[in-house]
């Protein structure tokens, strides 16, 4: 699973694990191509004390690296109780897709990179956010920190 | 579905995602945590129980923490955190965040760039808005300069004050409004309590009927007021009168003189601020400030930028009765007398035009006192600032009762030093197996030395260098793993 430095929830021994999931359809090496249509779903286990007040669901790309970090959501869905917005029962598989954007190309570097992710939030009644997200790779961009050191081994 | 694939690349654990200030606590020293324990045993028990559920080093970092903001409100919330570049002072700073938030603090931070060395307008912008979105905030307790109100206005204001503390009873003048506010923030209440109330129901009274009294002479009710409690005290004092000064003050002496140096038609000059905040005289003759007098005199009309003694004081619309009347003889003056500083116009005209302040509905002192109480203002690169704008900042937060927690390098004089960063190998070597956790690397303790010496303690560039030797690790062959991880430092 991709390494993710959050804290893990705090429960009380004996009680069941609140946790949402969020999975992406397609290819194993979760590769996609600018245009291709992103489908997927995502699910909440666990959740009896305290009931799902919103789901929040986004498409996004982060940077990171060496300096600031950088943000962009392509699609955002956001479920809630209200009559406006749709509901879907959330102790069931809920879908979701987006047609990809041409860009930013997912691309790994040595002083940046840049990452694609699907990320799923939920807000419970009691305060308590369960948050999950799975990364994808948009474009086939070469890496490029192989490209540099095999061409010139003596910069090792 | 798809299944996570073990080809996707992991993130680099020194990228700045995970090591920026606020992604990892700030890790305090065991020898540190010993001296709180020794120092106040049943405090630390009772952080220690609270924050049981945690592991170890954030139990320690919670504690820690918890002690420090003690410390701050132990110091009349002011305080700074010292060290130098890249021992973890912003890292600690967004550590106490927390607390502070969970204390039910409010808090304004501020980082200073790099080579910045002022205040910028937008800091004192954003200050401003941040303490304008509570209840009953005063804007004139701010040095940001306050709205011009006229003297009507003004008055209207400190009637309605008067009004709302005090529906019942008769309505006070500005002056007894003033005790009033005074007395309903006593620094110590058994104080307040301790004064007979029944002492001034016979004083109100009296006050009331010779307020009602002025109110039908159409006179504003605290100019009197303002002049009985601001007299200067050299005209209660007795004073030697010289035969000499009894004679010169006589009235024909006085009109023989005017008369002779050819005073007599000429205009009084007035120092003070006009309303766009430029200071001199309001003299025609002297330029700059067009005098009404001299404009009503060409038959044009009065000037629109009216005259106040300091800004945000706007000119009379009613002008006392007294100074009404007694304006025709000093209005024949062009110079500035010297006088005694009682007599100054500028201050003369500040005895009578107070500073306006903006009543707002439901104003409660002790809300208001509350309020300031928990804001907090967080000052990062405190050591950048000039000399001034450091006083500048240190005197706003303390007029207006804001705490003030700053970084810096050296400690700053006047605000009391809470914590020293200062990084060691047993600082570092939590860091680094907070970050190494899911990652197949291990950094030997020579190494985690070496790393401390060479970069001398800064941990900033120790990770910047421990990012970078990832990235080539990373993706390096076996053979020339070992070269690297022998080879670094360098």
């Amino acid at each position: 699973m991709y390494v993710q430095k959050t804290q893990p929830p705090q429960q009380s021994p004996g009680a069941p694990s609140e946790q949402i999931e969020i999975w992406l359809d397609g290819r194993g090496a979760r590769l996609y191509y600018p245009g291709e249509t992103l489908s997927g779903s995502f699910s909440l286990s666990g959740i009896y004390s305290s009931p799902v007040e919103a789901v929040e669901v986004s498409i996004l790309w982060r940077t990171e690296g060496k300096g600031n970090e950088d943000v962009g959501v392509h699609e955002f869905w956001r479920l809630t109780n209200d009559a406006e917005n749709r509901w879907l029962d959330p102790l069931r598989p809920n879908r979701f897709s987006s047609v990809l954007p041409k860009s930013p190309l997912s691309y790994d570097g040595c002083l940046i990179k840049l990452r694609w992710y699907a990320h799923a939030r939920a807000f419970l009644s009691s305060g308590k956010q369960l948050v999950d997200e799975t990364p994808f790779r948009l474009g086939d961009l070469p890496d490029m920190r192989a490209l540099k050191l095999c061409s010139d081994p003596e910069l090792y | 579905m798809s299944n996570p694939s073990p080809k996707f690349p992991k993130s680099n654990p020194f990228s700045t995602c995970y090591t920026a200030p606020g992604k990892t606590p700030y890790f305090f020293e065991a020898a540190y945590m010993r001296q709180l324990k020794s120092a106040h045993p049943t405090k630390f028990e009772e952080y220690f129980t609270r924050n049981l559920g945690l592991g170890e080093d954030q139990l320690r970092h919670k504690v820690g923490v918890n002690f420090l903001v003690d410390k701050f409100e132990s110091h009349s919330c002011r305080g700074q955190i010292v060290g130098n570049h890249g021992s973890g002072k912003t890292t600690l700073l967004y550590s106490l965040r927390t607390v502070f938030l969970e204390r039910g603090y409010e808090i304004f931070s501020w980082e200073l760039h790099d080579q910045q060395s002022f205040l910028p307008d937008v800091f004192w912008f954003e200050l401003q808005k941040f303490l304008r979105a509570a209840p009953n905030f005063l804007p004139t307790q701010c040095l940001l300069p306050p709205p011009v109100v006229s003297q009507k206005d003004y008055i209207e204001q400190r009637r309605a004050v008067a009004r709302e503390f005090m529906p019942d009873d008769a309505e006070p003048d500005a002056e007894e409004q003033e005790e009033k506010l005074e007395f309903r923030v006593p620094d110590r209440p058994e104080e307040a309590s301790a004064e007979p109330a029944a002492a001034e129901e016979p004083e109100k009274a009296d006050e009331s009927e010779r307020n009602g009294a002025a109110e039908q002479d159409g006179e504003p009710l605290e100019v009197e007021g303002a002049e009985d409690s601001e007299r200067p005290e050299t005209e209660a004092a007795p004073k030697i009168e010289t035969p000499l000064m009894t004679l010169l003050r006589t009235p024909a002496v006085e009109n023989f003189r005017e008369f002779s140096e050819g005073r007599k038609s000429r205009n009084k000059g007035v120092l003070g601020f006009n309303e766009v905040g430029n200071f001199g005289l309001t003299s025609g003759n002297r330029g700059g400030v067009r005098s009404d007098l001299e404009n009503t005199r060409f038959g044009e009309e009065q000037s629109s930028v009216p005259f106040a003694p300091f800004p945000g004081i706007a000119p009379g619309v009613d002008e006392p009765a007294e100074s009404a009347a007694s304006g025709d003889d000093e209005e024949e003056y062009d110079d500035v007398r010297v006088e005694p500083a009682s007599n100054f116009p500028a201050l003369r005209t500040q005895r009578d035009r107070r500073l306006a302040i903006p009543t707002l509905e439901g104003l409660d002192i002790e809300k208001r006192r509350s309020f300031f109480e928990k804001k907090v203002v967080f000052f990062d690169g405190f050591e950048q600032l000039s000399y001034v704008n450091r006083i500048i900042l240190r005197t706003f937060c303390r007029m207006n009762r804001l705490g003030l927690l700053i970084t810096s390098h050296t400690p700053a004089i006047g605000i009391p030093v809470l914590f020293h960063t200062q990084p060691s190998f047993e600082t570092l070597s939590a860091l680094l197996d907070r970050l190494l956790d899911d990652y197949d690397v291990n950094l030997s303790n020579q190494r985690v030395a070496d790393l401390l010496r060479n970069f001398h303690s800064d941990v900033r560039a120790i990770l910047f260098s421990l990012y970078d030797l990832y990235e080539k690790y990373n993706l390096a062959p076996a053979e020339i793993r070992d070269k690297l991880s022998r080879g670094y430092p360098r």
